[in-house]
C-alpha cells in the first residue's frame, strides 16, 4: 500500500517536473532528466539479466549501442518515423543479443564476464570501422525521429515520450519478474544444474532473457541517439558498459527499482560535482570539479562497503524495520 | 522376458587417462528397486551423472522406456521420465519448500516461455506441489526456507524434487547421506512407498537399507560392474567380498 502511494506520488512528481522547470526557467534540467530516464531505461534492461539471471555481462552498451547506430542511421537515411525505426531499434540489437547469448551463454564466471566484453569491443570497432556512417567521430543528426501528434523535437514533449517509455518498460519487466518465466530465471541464478535436472532447458530461458535484455536496452540507445541528436562510437566503449554496471550495483542488483535509482545517483552524483562548487573542497583541491568520478568512486566504494545490496537494498531494509508489510 | 525399462550397454567415460566409467552394461526392470554399491570411487556418481546426462559419455548406448536417449541432454531425458536426487544436497535454498517443488510442478506442466501471466495465479500448480510436499513427509513446512530447513528435512525435499518430476525411473545417489538412523529411516519409508510407482536405482552406502530394500544389486568397482544379481547371490560372492574386504578375507559377508 505505502509502496503503491509512493510510486504513484513519484510518478506525479515527474509529470509535474518540466512544468515547474519551465516555470523557474530551468529548461536545461528537463533535457538532463530525459538523459536520467534514457540510463535508467538501460540500467533496467542490464539489470534484467545481472540481477535476476545472475549472468554478469559486461557488454551491454554494445545493445544500448546498436540501438543507437539503428535509430540513428535510420533518421539520417530519410527515415524518421519512430514508430518504424524504434522497434527496429528493439529488434536488431535483440537479433544481435540472440548472436551473442548462444555464444557466449555457454561459459561461465569469469569467463562470461570476459567474453561478452570482448563481443562488445568487436561491435565497438565495427562501429569505428563504418566510414559511411562517421567512422570514429560518428554521426550529427540532422533532427529527431518523429512522432504522430507529438513534436519530439520540443524538450518537454521528448522528456514525456521517454517518462511514458519508461514506465512501461518498468511495468513489463515487473510483469515479467511475476510469471512463470521470470521465476525460471531466477531459480536459474539459484541453483541451475538442479532446474536441468527438473527438466528445464536452461539455456534456452537465459538466451530468452539475454535477448529481452538486449532489446530493452535498444530502444534505450534508439532514445539515447535522439536526446543529443548524436550518434557516435563512445557510446559503445566498454566504459559504457561499466558505468551501466555501476548503476546497477549502486542502485540494487536484483531490484525492481534498482536501475533506475543507480542511473539517478550517478548521472545525478556527477552532476553534482561538475557543476556545484562546494568552497572548503576547493580550497583543499582545487581542480576537482574535473575529476568527478573519483567522487563517484568514493560513493562507490561507501555503497559496495556498506551496502551491498544497493541504494534499494537500504530502503527496503528500513521500511520493513519501520513495520512494513 | 520383457524389455527392461532401463539398457544400458557399453557405457564409458574417460577422464584423461582415467577410466571412470569401463564398458558398463546394466538392465534395469519395470518396477524393481536396483540397487547400485561399490568401494569409495568406484565411478558410482559417474555413472548416474551419465544416464541422468549431465554428463556426456565417451561410448556406449542408453535405451530407456523403449527409445534411445544416448543423445539426448538431461531436461529432455527428465521429460520422458528419467530423473536424479544428488548426493550432494542441490535444492533452491533461498526458495520456500512449496516453491522447490512448485518449480518441478511447472517443468511439466506446459511451457515456462510465459511472460505476461502471473505464476501466483496458478493455483493447480502450487496445489498439486502441496500435495507432494506432503508425500514427502515435509507437511507443514511448505512455507520455510529450504536453506532453513534441517538436514534430514533437505534430504526430503532432495529427493522430494526429484519425485515432483513425476519420473518412471528414479536415480538416488545416496539419499541418506549424512543422515542418522532415525532419519534414513524416513528416507527408506519413502522409497517403500514410491516403489508401487516408480522404478528406482539406488545407490547407498548402508548396507542395511540396500539389503532391506534391494530387488538386485549390481556392484561396481573401478569403473567395472563385476556382479549383478539378487541379494542374497551377492552376499555369498566371493569377487564382491573380495573387493570389499580385499584379497586375504574368503569369511563374511560385506553386509
Amino acid at each position: 500500500m505505502m509502496q503503491r502511494a509512493a510510486t504513484i506520488a513519484l510518478l506525479l512528481a515527474a509529470i509535474a517536473f518540466p512544468l515547474a522547470m519551465q516555470a523557474l526557467d530551468q529548461a536545461y534540467y528537463i533535457s538532463f532528466a530525459s538523459r536520467i530516464m534514457i540510463y535508467a531505461l538501460a540500467a533496467t534492461s542490464l539489470n534484467l539479466i545481472l540481477g535476476y539471471g545472475g549472468m554478469i555481462s559486461f557488454g551491454h552498451a554494445a545493445f544500448v549501442g546498436a540501438g543507437t547506430y539503428v535509430a540513428g542511421i535510420m533518421i539520417v537515411e530519410g527515415m524518421p518515423g519512430a514508430l518504424i525505426g524504434w522497434p527496429l531499434a528493439m529488434l536488431l540489437p535483440g537479433l544481435l543479443a540472440l548472436a551473442i547469448g548462444a555464444v557466449s551463454l555457454r561459459t561461465r564466471g569469469v569467463y562470461f564476464i570476459m567474453i561478452t566484453l570482448a563481443f562488445a569491443q568487436m561491435i565497438y570497432y565495427l562501429t569505428v570501422s563504418m566510414k559511411a556512417y562517421g567512422g570514429e567521430e560518428g554521426l550529427t543528426l540532422p533532427g529527431r525521429s518523429t512522432l504522430p501528434f507529438v513534436d519530439l523535437a520540443n524538450d518537454s514533449n521528448f522528456y514525456y515520450t521517454v517518462l511514458a517509455l519508461l514506465v512501461l518498460t518498468l511495468l513489463l519487466l515487473n510483469r515479467l519478474v511475476s510469471s512463470r518465466f521470470g521465476r525460471v530465471i531466477e531459480a536459474i541464478r539459484e541453483n541451475e544444474t538442479r532446474m536441468e535436472a527438473i527438466g528445464f532447458p536452461t539455456q534456452r530461458y537465459k538466451l530468452a532473457c539475454f535477448v529481452i535484455a538486449g532489446a530493452f536496452g535498444g530502444l534505450a540507445g534508439a532514445l539515447l541517439a535522439n536526446h543529443g541528436s548524436y550518434v557516435n562510437p563512445s557510446i559503445l566503449h566498454w566504459t559504457q558498459s561499466g558505468n551501466l554496471m555501476i548503476m546497477v550495483i549502486l542502485g540494487g542488483v536484483g531490484f525492481r527499482y534498482g536501475g533506475l535509482i543507480g542511473a539517478l545517483t550517478l548521472l545525478g552524483l556527477e552532476e553534482f560535482i561538475a557543476n556545484h562548487k562546494i568552497g572548503w573542497i576547493a580550497d583543499l583541491y582545487p581542480n576537482y570539479q574535473q575529476h568527478s568520478l573519483l567522487g563517484v568512486g568514493i560513493v562507490l566504494l561507501v555503497i559496495v562497503l556498506y551496502a551491498p545490496q544497493g541504494i534499494a537494498g537500504l530502503f527496503l531494509r528500513n521500511k520493513q524495520g519501520g513495520g512494513h508489510g | 522376458m520383457a524389455e527392461p525399462l532401463l539398457k544400458v550397454q557399453g557405457l564409458v567415460k574417460r577422464f584423461g587417462g582415467l577410466v571412470a566409467t569401463d564398458k558398463v552394461s546394466l538392465d534395469i526392470r519395470h518396477g524393481e528397486i536396483h540397487a547400485l554399491i561399490g568401494p569409495n570411487g568406484a565411478g558410482k556418481t559417474t555413472l548416474i551423472a551419465q544416464l541422468s546426462g549431465s554428463l556426456a559419455s565417451d561410448a556406449g548406448r542408453l535405451g530407456f522406456d523403449g527409445s534411445d536417449i544416448s543423445t539426448l541432454p538431461q531436461h529432455e531425458r527428465v521429460r520422458r521420465g528419467l530423473a536424479r536426487s544428488y548426493q550432494i544436497t542441490s535444492i533452491f535454498k533461498k526458495f520456500s519448500v512449496l516453491d522447490n517443488v512448485a518449480l518441478a510442478v511447472q517443468a511439466r506442466s506446459g511451457t515456462s516461455m510465459s511472460f505476461w501471466r502471473p505464476l501466483a495465479a496458478e493455483t493447480v500448480l502450487f496445489e498439486e506441489a502441496a500435495e507432494l510436499v506432503r508425500r514427502v513427509g515435509l507437511g507443514g513446512r511448505e512455507h520455510a526456507m529450504a536453506g532453513n530447513l534441517a538436514h534430514g528435512e533437505q534430504r526430503q525435499l532432495e529427493v522430494g524434487l526429484a519425485l515432483a518430476t513425476q519420473p518412471k525411473l528414479i536415480l538416488l545417489d545416496e539419499p541418506m547421506a549424512g543422515m542418522g538412523p532415525e532419519e534414513s529411516v524416513r528416507i527408506i519409508e519413502l522409497i517403500e512407498k514410491v516403489r508401487e510407482e516408480v522404478t528406482v536405482l539406488l545407490v547407498e552406502h548402508d548396507m542395511d537399507a540396500v539389503f532391506r530394500l534391494a530387488d538386485r544389486i549390481s556392484v561396481l568397482v573401478n569403473g567395472r560392474l563385476i556382479a549383478t544379481g539378487e541379494p542374497e547371490a551377492i552376499r555369498v560372492n566371493p569377487e564382491v567380498k573380495k573387493a570389499y574386504l580385499g584379497d586375504d578375507v574368503s569369511e563374511d559377508a560385506p553386509a
